[in-house]
C-alpha cells in the first residue's frame, strides 16, 4: 500500500469532514491535504502559493476532485494538470454530485481515471470511498511517484 | 404598380373598348342610315327626273294634257325633293351641285311653259306656224340639254352618296379595330406583367419558407415594392423575425432551465449529505448518549433525507426528459421491456412475479426516452402489486380504431377510477407514502415523454383490480 499523500480538493467544509471520516473508517491512513479551490490545488500540486517550495514531482497518490469549485472549476484543474508532464500520470477520481452526462463525458474527455458520483447516504459514500481506497491505494500499481 | 391596381387597369380598359366599340357602332349605324336616306333621296330624285324625260316626251309627240298634268306634278316634286336633299347633303360640292339642279329644274318649268303656251296658241299662217315649230324646236333642244344637265347631276349626287356610305362604313370599323387592338395590346401587356411579378414573388416566397423551415432563422426575403405580394413577403419577414425572437427566447430559457437543474442536482444534493452524514455520525458516536428516542429522531432524518434525495432525482429526471433532441428510430419495444422489467423486478423474497410481454411489438421512437417511461411504469406496477404474493404485470398492444395502443397492466391495488385524471400530475398521489411509497413524479414524467411523442396515456383501474396504462405515440399523425 502506497503511503504517498492523498489531494482533497473540496470546498465545502462539511463535504472534507465525512471525506475524512470516511477514509478513517475504512482504515485508510494516508495524509490527507485539502485544497480548497481550483487554484489551490494546482498550487500544491506545482509547488506554488502557500505550497511554494514543495518538490512538484512529489506526486500525491491520489486527487480526490470535486467539479464545483470557487476561482477555478474542477475540469479546468483536470485540464491544466494533464497537460503539465509532471502531473499528468497522477490518478484522478472525480468525486462530485452531478450526475449530468456533460459532466461525465467532459470529464473522462480530459483524461479522469474515474468518475463518482457522491450519494446522498452516508454509509453508500462510506462505502464507495472503501473502494475508492482499496483500488487506487491498494490493487493499482501506481505511476513513479517522481517523473523524469 | 399593384396587382390589383394592374387588374383593375386592364377590366377598365377593356370596359372602355367595349363602350367604344359600341359608340362606334352605334354613330356608324346612325350615320350609315342618314347616309342610306340620302341615298334613298337622291336615288329618287334620278328616278323622277328619267320619269319626267319621259313624260316630256310623250306630251311633246301626243300634246296629250295628262302627260303635261303628270310632267308638272313631278317638277314640283323634284323641286322638293332637293329641296329636302339639301338639308341632309354634308359636302359642300354635293350642295353647289343641288342648288344648280333646282336652277335647272326651275330653268326647265320656264322651258316647258314656253313649249305649252306655243301650243296653245299657235301663230297665224303657215309662216307663224314655221315660226312656232322653230321655236319649239330650239326650246325643245335647250330643255333636252337641262335634262342632261340635271339627269348629269343626279348621277353625281348618287355616287357621292353612295361613297360617303361607303367611306363611314370603312371608317367605323378601321376605328373599332384600333379600339380593339389597343385594349388587347393593354391587357396582354397587363397580364404579363402580373404574370412575372407573381412568378418572382411567389418563388422567393417558396424560397424563403423552404429556407425558414430547414431552420434558417436569418433568412429574410427583403422584398421591394409595394404590390400585394410584396406585402405578404413583408408579413413573412415580420414574421420570421418574430418566430427567430421566440427561438433565442426559448433558448435563453432553456439554457436557464439546464443551470437551474445543474445548481439542484449539485447545490441542493450537498446539504442533504451534511445532514444524512452528521446524523449518522451522531448516531454512531453518540447513540448511548442520546437515547432510544434521540436514535428514532435520527432515523426520521436520515430517512427525509433520502426521500429528499430521490425527489431531486425525479425532478431532475422529468425536466431532462423534457429537453433535448428527440432521436427518432425504430425500436424492439418488447426487447426494451423486458430488459427494464428484469432490472427493476424487485427481488424480496415470498413473491411471485409473472412478467408477461407480448413479442415483437416495434416503435418508431426515442428509445432514451422510452426506456424511461418502460421504467416508470413497471416500478409503478411492481410497486402497487407487492402486498400481493402471487401477482402478474404484462406489456402489450391493442388496436383501436386504427390507433395504436401499448399498456402495462398490473393485478395490485388498482385506484378509484373518480381519481383517475390526476395520476399524471407531478406530486399528485393517491396513496400515502406508508401505503406505498414514492415521489409522485413518475407518472408525470411518463406523460411527458409520451406527449413529446405526440401520443397520449390515461389509466384503467379499480380499487383492488389493477390498473392498465395506455400510451400512445402519436404513430399515424403528420
Amino acid at each position: 500500500m502506497t503511503m504517498r499523500p492523498i489531494l482533497l480538493v473540496e470546498d465545502r467544509p462539511d463535504d472534507v469532514e465525512l471525506t475524512l471520516r470516511a477514509l478513517k473508517k475504512n482504515n485508510i491512513v494516508n495524509e490527507v491535504v485539502v485544497a480548497g479551490d481550483g487554484v489551490d490545488a494546482l498550487d500544491y500540486l506545482f509547488g506554488t502559493g502557500r505550497f511554494a517550495g514543495r518538490d512538484a514531482t512529489d506526486l500525491p497518490a491520489l486527487v480526490l476532485l470535486d467539479l464545483k469549485l470557487p476561482k477555478l472549476d474542477g475540469l479546468e484543474v483536470l485540464k491544466r494538470l494533464r497537460s503539465d508532464p509532471r502531473t499528468k500520470l497522477v490518478p484522478v477520481v472525480i468525486l462530485t454530485s452531478s450526475k449530468e452526462e456533460q459532466d461525465l463525458v467532459h470529464g473522462y474527455g480530459l483524461g479522469a481515471n474515474s468518475y463518482i458520483r457522491k450519494p446522498v447516504d452516508f454509509q453508500q459514500f462510506t462505502e464507495a470511498v472503501k473502494h475508492i481506497g482499496l483500488y487506487w491505494l491498494v490493487l493499482n500499481e501506481p505511476p513513479p511517484a517522481r517523473v523524469a | 404598380m399593384s396587382i390589383r391596381g394592374r387588374l383593375r387597369a386592364s377590366l377598365a380598359v377593356s370596359l372602355g373598348a367595349i363602350l367604344g366599340t359600341a359608340a362606334i357602332l352605334t354613330w356608324s349605324a346612325l350615320e350609315g342610315s342618314r347616309s342610306r336616306d340620302t341615298e334613298v333621296t337622291v336615288n329618287e330624285l334620278q328616278k323622277q327626273i328619267s320619269e319626267r324625260g319621259i313624260l316630256r316626251d310623250e306630251y311633246l309627240l301626243f300634246r296629250d294634257e295628262r302627260s303635261k298634268a303628270q310632267w308638272e306634278s313631278r317638277t314640283a316634286s323634284i323641286l322638293a325633293l332637293l329641296e329636302s336633299a339639301a338639308g341632309k347633303l354634308e359636302g359642300t360640292e354635293e350642295r353647289r351641285v343641288a342648288g344648280e339642279m333646282a336652277v335647272l329644274g326651275r330653268q326647265s318649268a320656264v322651258l316647258f311653259g314656253q313649249i305649252t303656251r306655243t301650243l296653245a296658241a299657235p301663230g297665224a299662217g303657215p309662216e307663224g306656224l314655221a315660226r312656232d315649230v322653230e321655236r319649239r324646236d330650239l326650246v325643245s333642244a335647250r330643255l333636252l340639254a337641262v335634262f342632261y344637265d340635271l339627269q348629269a347631276n343626279a348621277s353625281v349626287l348618287v355616287d357621292s352618296a353612295a361613297a360617303r356610305t361607303d367611306a363611314t362604313d370603312r371608317r367605323s370599323s378601321s376605328i373599332a379595330f384600333i379600339i380593339v387592338a389597343v385594349a388587347l395590346g393593354v391587357t396582354l401587356a397587363n397580364s404579363v406583367a402580373i404574370g412575372k411579378l407573381v412568378e418572382r414573388r411567389v418563388g422567393l416566397l417558396r424560397e424563403g419558407a423552404g429556407r425558414l423551415t430547414a431552420g434558417d432563422l436569418t433568412y429574410r426575403l427583403a422584398v421591394s415594392g409595394t404590390d400585394e405580394l410584396a406585402e405578404v413577403a413583408h408579413a413573412f419577414d415580420t414574421m420570421a423575425s418574430r418566430v427567430q425572437q421566440h427561438v433565442l427566447r426559448l433558448e435563453s430559457l432553456n439554457r436557464e432551465l439546464e443551470a437551474f437543474s445543474y445548481s439542484v442536482s449539485h447545490d441542493l444534493r450537498a446539504p442533504l449529505r451534511s445532514i444524512d452524514g452528521f446524523a449518522r455520525i451522531l448516531g454512531e458516536d453518540h447513540g448511548e448518549t442520546i437515547g432510544a428516542e434521540g436514535r428514532r429522531c435520527l432515523e426520521r432524518i436520515v430517512g427525509a433525507a433520502g426521500s429528499m434525495s430521490l425527489l431531486i432525482d425525479d425532478l431532475l429526471k422529468l425536466s431532462r426528459v423534457s429537453r433535448g433532441e428527440l432521436l427518432l428510430e425504430d425500436v424492439d419495444l418488447s426487447d426494451l421491456a423486458r430488459t427494464v422489467a428484469a432490472n427493476s423486478r424487485p427481488g424480496g423474497p415470498g413473491r411471485t412475479i409473472d412478467v408477461v410481454v407480448a413479442d415483437g411489438v416495434r416503435a418508431v421512437c426515442d428509445r432514451g426516452l422510452l426506456r424511461v417511461a418502460l421504467e416508470d411504469l413497471f416500478d409503478n406496477a411492481f410497486k402497487f402489486t407487492s402486498r400481493k404474493p402471487q401477482c402478474r404485470v404484462e406489456f402489450g398492444t391493442a388496436n383501436d380504431g386504427g390507433e395504436r395502443r401499448y399498456f402495462v397492466r398490473d393485478d395490485g391495488a388498482g385506484f378509484d377510477p373518480a381519481y383517475a385524471g390526476k395520476l399524471f400530475g407531478a406530486f399528485q398521489r393517491l396513496h400515502t407514502g406508508v401505503e406505498f411509497p414514492g415521489t409522485g413524479i413518475g407518472l408525470a414524467t411518463v406523460q411527458r415523454i409520451v406527449q413529446r411523442h405526440g401520443g397520449r396515456v390515461w389509466a384503467e383501474g379499480r380499487v383492488d383490480h389493477g390498473a392498465t396504462f395506455y400510451f400512445t405515440l402519436g404513430e399515424g399523425k403528420p
